[in-house]
């Protein structure tokens, strides 16, 4: 029976942690790695790289006592072996093989995470790895196992004898080794330069031998090790000498003198710390739990730098001239600079790569073609694009749904390619970019495109819209109704695409983000969805507006313009105020209505500010008495009393302590779609 | 004075792993992740003895045993190779190229200090 007992020990803690994190970095690599070798199989590069990832594993996992995942890499190891080696090819049968066990090995690892065990069965995967292995050359892997197993006997011996040592002979041990060694060099193994690959088995046999009769004596230990003396003329110099060997100080050098003066002085201790060594462990892990605190009091810190500056504005109207102000104008200054700096180096803090997320779907992306029958390219774009954490969780399961659809519906079967003149394999293209606060993500098939009238068709015949109203629309807007609840252009529910998520929940999901979906599609060229993501959630650009008395912040990233009109351009189409805006009917929404419900209509004057705000394709406009400035916004919730009110995605503290409302455009817009109808 | 013990792994596992054992030994250790950063460490510190990995990135522990040995200042100190029994045709590569010992993964923390302790005490 296994011994898990130094994964729940306190003191091995952290290096179960740092196990478990590099372990799982190893396996997101091996993800890549292993798809990647299907297209590229001859890549010597390549195999090495995979066989060192299983190599690594292989040796942590056995220190910390788990030896199902020690075993399990052992096998992957060994094929890899003859992978890279040349003495087998990969084929689909070896590669299945491996990435089967690659996946039972993500989960074992989840089981050893979570469950501090391994209740995992893998002789299913050690069986097939093992037919694979055996399929793979002629020759056999018995000898090189035997060989383990006598050595693991000898080990044992060499643990019972210096148990032995340490118990009977304590001070001893620690002060004479020498003569240790002398005392038990019946008992070791020696190996010569010049032996034998032979003689050196010989050498364990006969050692294994010895071992019996010291058996009993061994105790029982979690891990074990082996060691082997070869023989030397000189082992090691005595190392008095060592230390009083003058040390060479080039004076330009720093580091050396500073260390060299920690040593021969009295703090030895210093040195491990190599100040002037940063590539060691230069990160540290920190508890997302801590990121989010921080952020908050970041947060309360920027609402805090929004309050002195109103308060030093204030202050300046009434003292200009005075010392006081300009000390409280000098200060507050200073601290905005500062705030924002802070808030910017917090937010990196919690920036991670997008890669993160992107380098799963190779994998997806050659399970599903397998699936699907289809030829399908996986192209990754801007993998090194930075994102807040809680974004790059929240996006990995819409990216897999539009995946999913790209694969199921965007690209064509390679015949059907093929009558049409295009490569029988396709290409999806994933790209991510910044573009100013926002990283801008794309799914881009170069399959069979999207036929707006289909769409509009479909819409019709499940009553997502009239008749009437479809006749309206550009192919831009036909295009958007499939992010409409209860759309599925799919003829039969397949089991990719079909699982019961449309495109209105990736929808849903990414607006939840604050981020906008877009889609372009050409028929015959492929289709591209585009996602447009903030690139934090917390902070936000608002653009301040007075409507009616009232403060309200309009997100900036919905804002498409701010204009200025006369009563006169203002006209009814139905019943709907609109303005004509470069050949385009904007319809004007009342605002105070969609959130309070009340009738009072804004005071009409001669000039009236217009904020035209857009999702996707819809543009509406909004009447505004006011313009009062664009800020930064941090958002607070409106907590459990108030709870979820519709079109108010929550609200924010002015400089002046006035608590004002944050409008949540993607709502409101579909508030009015649905009223309209 | 403490003995300082450098050891060349890519594992940071294994890195950790080793320092936690020496350390409460009382052996000071230095830690590198290949050979290339394990020679830029040998001067700015007074190594005692080396424990190194064989297969690591950049310069793996050959090139290092051989660097180490080729170098006035260095070619005294111990090295113990710390590598998993697949290899023991590199294991025998690496003791021909001046390596003095080798320990296979994973191994128990007495017999790391035992190993050690041959060296240095």
């Amino acid at each position: 029976m296994a011994d898990y007992s130094l994964l729940v020990d306190p003191e091995m803690a952290e290096i179960f942690e740092s196990f478990l994190v590099e372990t799982k970095e190893i396996l997101e690599k091996l993800d890549i790695d292993l798809v990647q070798l299907e297209s590229t199989p001859d890549d010597a590069d390549l195999l090495n790289e995979i066989f060192r990832s299983f190599h690594t594993i292989k040796g942590t996992s056995g220190f910390l006592g788990l030896e199902k995942l020690q075993k399990l890499t052992h096998h992957l190891e060994d094929i890899l072996n003859k992978l890279r080696k040349g003495e087998a090819k990969v084929n689909s049968t070896i590669m299945d093989g491996i990435l089967e066990s690659f996946d039972a090995l993500n989960e074992l690892l989840s089981v050893v995470e979570n469950e501090k065990n391994e209740d995992f069965d893998t002789e299913p995967y050690l069986k097939s790895l093992k037919e694979i292995l055996s399929s793979m050359g002629t020759e056999s892997e018995a000898p090189e196992e035997n060989k383990q197993e006598n050595i693991q006997e000898e080990q044992k011996v060499e643990e019972a004898k210096v148990e032995e040592q340490i118990q009977e002979e304590p001070v001893k041990a620690e002060e004479n080794t020498e003569a240790n060694e002398a005392d038990n060099e019946e008992d070791e193994i020696v190996i010569t330069e010049d032996m034998t690959d032979d003689e050196i088995e010989q050498a364990f046999i006969l050692a294994n031998k010895r071992a019996k009769e010291k058996e009993q004596k061994a105790s029982k230990l979690a891990i074990t090790g082996e060691a082997i003396t070869t023989t030397e003329t000189e082992v090691a110099e005595p190392p008095e000498q060592k230390n009083n060997k003058p040390v060479e100080v080039p004076l330009e050098d720093k580091s050396k003198k500073e260390t060299v003066q920690n040593k021969t002085a009295k703090a030895p201790k210093k040195k491990v710390e190599k100040p002037n060594k940063p590539s060691i462990e230069q990160t540290i892990r920190v508890d997302v739990e801590r990121l989010d605190e921080l952020l908050n009091i970041v947060s309360e810190i920027v609402l805090g730098r929004n309050r002195l500056t109103q308060v030093n504005e204030d202050f300046t109207k009434e003292h200009e001239g005075t010392e006081l102000a300009r000390n409280l104008g000098d200060t507050t200054r200073q601290i905005d600079l500062l705030t924002t700096q802070l808030q910017q180096a917090v937010m990196k803090t919690r920036m991670i790569r997008i890669g993160k997320v992107f380098n799963k779907f190779p994998r997806l992306v050659r399970d599903l073609s397998k699936e699907t029958g289809k030829k399908v390219q996986l192209v990754i774009e801007g993998e090194k694009t930075e994102l807040d954490k809680t974004l790059i969780e929240e996006i990995n399961d819409p990216l897999v749904h539009l995946i999913r659809n790209s694969m199921d519906h965007g690209i064509e079967a390679p015949e059907e390619r093929e009558k049409v003149g295009k490569d029988p394999k396709g290409t999806i293209t994933l790209s991510a970019e910044h573009e100013g606060n926002h990283i801008i993500i794309t799914i881009k098939d170069d399959g069979g495109g999207i036929d707006p009238q289909k769409i509009v068709a479909k819409s019709i015949e499940k009553g997502i819209i009239t008749k009437e109203k479809a006749s309206e629309l550009t192919d831009k807007e036909a295009l958007n109704l499939i992010f409409a609840p209860g759309f599925s252009t799919a003829e039969k529910v397949t089991n990719i695409s079909g699982r019961g998520v449309g495109m209105d929940v990736v929808k849903t999901n990414v607006t939840r983000l604050r981020g906008i979906i877009d889609i372009e599609s050409e028929v015959g060229k492929g289709s591209s969805i585009i996602i447009k993501l903030p690139l934090t959630l917390a902070i936000i650009q608002g653009l301040l507006v007075e409507i009616i008395n009232e403060t309200i912040v309009i997100p900036l990233n919905s804002v498409i313009e701010v204009i200025t009109v006369t009563e006169d351009d203002i006209y009814p189409v139905n019943k709907t105020e609109c303005i004509r805006l470069r050949d385009r009917v904007i319809p004007l929404v009342n605002i105070d209505q969609l959130l309070y419900h009340s009738d009072t209509m804004p005071t009409k004057k001669e000039s009236q500010y217009i904020v035209i705000i857009g999702l996707a394709e819809k543009r509406y406009g909004i009447r505004v008495d006011r313009l009062i400035g664009q800020k930064e916004i941090v958002i607070k919730s409106l907590g459990k009393y108030l709870g979820n009110i519709e079109g108010i995605a929550g609200s924010t503290i002015m400089g002046d302590g006035k608590v004002v409302m944050i409008a949540d455009i993607a709502e409101l817009i579909n508030k009015i779609t649905a009223e309209n109808e | 004075m403490k003995k300082v013990i450098l050891i060349a792994d890519d594992s940071p596992t294994i890195r950790k792993f080793v320092s936690f054992t020496l350390k409460a030994k009382g052996f000071e250790v230095v830690a590198a992740s290949d050979g290339m950063e394990a020679i830029e460490l040998l001067p700015m510190n007074d190594v005692d003895l080396i424990i190194t990995d064989l297969n690591m990135p950049n310069m793996d522990g050959f090139e290092l045993i051989k660097a180490v040995r080729e170098n006035e200042e260095n070619k005294h100190i111990p090295i113990i190779i710390l590598s998993s029994l697949k290899g023991s045709e590199e294991v025998k590569r690496g003791l021909n190229i001046g390596a003095n010992s080798y320990m296979v993964k994973p191994f128990d923390p007495k017999r790391m200090h035992y190993e050690v302790s041959k060296y240095i005490n």
